[in-house]
């Protein structure tokens, strides 16, 4: 069962660009920052006559319906099951305390936190697929935050972005060179991330990823990283 | 699903769970303290079991506060085993209640029990030492944890019961420490010989904390494979965050190059150890890559042949100094030579 604190560090540290109540559902507006800030999730029991509503309001928004699915919305992916909705993307999130990932602490200049982001990691970002709208998520988070940029060889050779929300830090949006992998770089974006997190009073780093990512997995594991946390979405 | 909330534990919920299967867990070898029997309540299998002698148990004594989790060391002979319960639906609280009782029965006095946030949640998850996945699983939204002790014939045993669950299976996790004050077991293995023996009455120290007198010093140098069976090999340094042995020359290596180059008949292991940072497959993983760095330059820049070297890792389960201090885990990320010559 994943604690709470997962569910309110994924929406504080990658928000929405604009969430609205309708009756039951929280339907988030997205502008491209991604699945989770375009889902709607449950915030209230709903059953199958509930879900026409959600639909309609993210047609409206000019989203596809999509639906978050935590632990406690069993009922609601066995409604959406039964209407055809697929399941989609399941997702384990990580975590660490802080202390532990930041040391050993990654060698000087291997990475280093900046904010705003240096030209060369919104490069790297743009080039992985990670677009304005993405950017836009990180621009609207109000809590303390950074990119971290990693460097192998004296390139730039990766990037990471990383904000608290209370004691919990969350990373997103790592993304290594792909002719400059295997040589450490995300390992020292993730140490250097937690060192940063500790300053900032976060005592664990989180991050998600899709099940399905098998390599991303087995690094964050081998930094002594847990699942703690799953969800999954559904759509049609 | 939803954990039950009482903090105290009571009897555990009747019928299809109590399987009734009567499992021996925890049988300390050679040793005078007796086996313990649990009934688990479901089909139980051990998934895993770690011992280790001349270690030290953190006993968590009261739940994790941001100055860390209060523990009490228990120096012995450590015995870890994790166990699935086949059977889906079980909380945490069916799974703790009839293991505590037996606990209680078995003469153990509880020392500290909580549960999930009760614990500390997720701090306690990764304060406490809990066996990797997929041997032991810890739901950080439903666990339970209890320590115990009592007096045995050698001094104090303590046990340590985390319980979890996933949605198919129950997770039971059993730390069994037991003081030992008898034989010197780590001198005596490692052949530490007299240059080393403390006065009489004093051997006990050197028997139960793994510490630096018992290996072999810089100052031995590669000597020490003879005498004493191995050898750290100091200064090497390996590129950050990677297992490869930084390009440079060192004077450890070119000295065992040296010896085993005089002498073709011996092998030698090269054994890598991590601190304890992070699971336990994963810094066995690191640690035999790290040996497999050193023996890959030792053949290919020292020319020494391929047969004369195995590599192997053993992780965090040697160590030679604290894991709780930076100093200490610096220490104990190492690659020792083992002889492994019989003759």
């Amino acid at each position: 069962m994943t604690p709470q604190w997962v569910y309110d560090v994924l929406e504080q540290s990658w928000p929405a660009a604009g969430t609205q109540r309708v009756g039951p559902w929280l339907i988030r507006a997205g502008k491209g920052g991604g699945q989770r800030v375009s889902a709607a999730t449950a915030e209230d029991t709903v059953g199958t006559a509930d879900i026409p509503q959600a639909e309609a309001a993210m047609q409206a928004l000019g989203q596809d319906p999509l639906f978050m699915l935590r632990d406690r919305d069993a009922v609601l992916d066995a409604v959406l099951e039964a209407q055809g909705y697929r399941k989609h993307d399941p997702v384990v999130v990580y975590a660490a305390p802080t202390a532990m990932l930041a040391s050993p602490a990654p060698s000087p200049m291997t990475a280093f936190p900046s904010w705003p982001p240096l030209a060369i990691a919104a490069q790297i970002w743009a080039d992985a697929g990670i677009g304005p709208g993405r950017i836009a998520v990180m621009e609207r988070v109000t809590g303390p935050k950074t990119a971290i940029l990693g460097r192998v060889k004296d390139r730039a050779s990766g990037v990471a972005f990383v904000a608290c929300y209370g004691e919990t830090a969350m990373l997103h949006a790592l993304e290594v060179v792909p002719n400059l992998r295997r040589q450490g770089s995300a390992n020292n974006i993730m140490r250097m991330a937690a060192i940063w997190a500790q300053d900032h009073g976060a005592n664990r780093l989180c991050l998600a990823v899709t099940a399905a990512n098998t390599n991303a997995r087995a690094l964050y594991a081998s930094l002594g990283m847990e699942v703690v946390g799953t969800y999954h979405y559904r759509k049609k | 699903m939803r954990p039950d909330r009482n903090a105290t534990p009571r009897q555990a919920r009747p019928a299809p769970l109590r399987a009734g299967v009567l499992v021996v867990c925890g049988v300390l070898a050679a040793n005078a303290a007796a086996a313990l029997t649990f009934e688990f309540p479901g089909p139980a299998t051990p998934s895993a079991t770690l011992s280790i002698t001349g270690a030290s148990y953190p006993l968590p004594t009261a739940r994790w506060e941001k100055t860390g989790l209060p523990t009490k060391a228990i120096e012995g002979r450590v015995e870890r085993t994790a166990w699935h319960i086949d059977a889906p639906k079980l909380t945490s609280l069916d799974l703790m209640a009839p293991l505590r009782a037996q606990i209680i029965s078995a003469g153990f006095q509880p020392v500290f029990e909580c549960e999930t946030e009760g614990c500390g949640g997720f701090d306690f998850r990764f304060a406490t030492e809990v066996m990797p996945e997929p041997e032991m699983h810890v739901d950080l939204g439903d666990f339970r944890f209890l320590s115990a002790e009592r007096q045995g014939p050698n001094g104090v045993e303590a046990i340590g019961l985390l319980v979890s669950r996933s949605a198919s299976k129950g997770f039971v996790q059993v730390t069994r420490a037991v003081e030992e004050q008898s034989a010197p077991l780590f001198a005596a293995t490692n052949k530490v010989g007299s240059e080393l023996a403390p006065t009489a009455g004093e051997t006990v120290t050197l028997a139960m904390s793994n510490r630096p007198p018992l290996l072999p010093s810089a100052q031995a140098g590669v000597a020490h494979l003879v005498t004493g069976g191995s050898v750290v090999l100091e200064g090497l340094v390996f590129d950050t965050g990677s297992t490869e042995l930084t390009e440079g020359r060192y004077a450890a290596l070119a000295e065992l190059a040296e010896w085993l180059a005089d002498n073709p008949d011996k092998t030698v292991a090269l054994v890598g150890h991590t601190d304890a940072s992070g699971g336990l497959e994963a810094n066995i993983a690191i640690s035999k890559r790290r040996a497999a760095s050193v023996r890959a330059r030792l053949i290919g820049a020292y020319g020494i042949p391929a047969a004369q070297l195995e590599a192997q890792g053993v992780g965090y389960l040697s160590p030679i100094d604290s894991n709780l201090t930076e100093e200490g885990r610096q220490k104990n990320r190492r690659v020792e030579a083992i002889l492994t010559s019989t003759q």
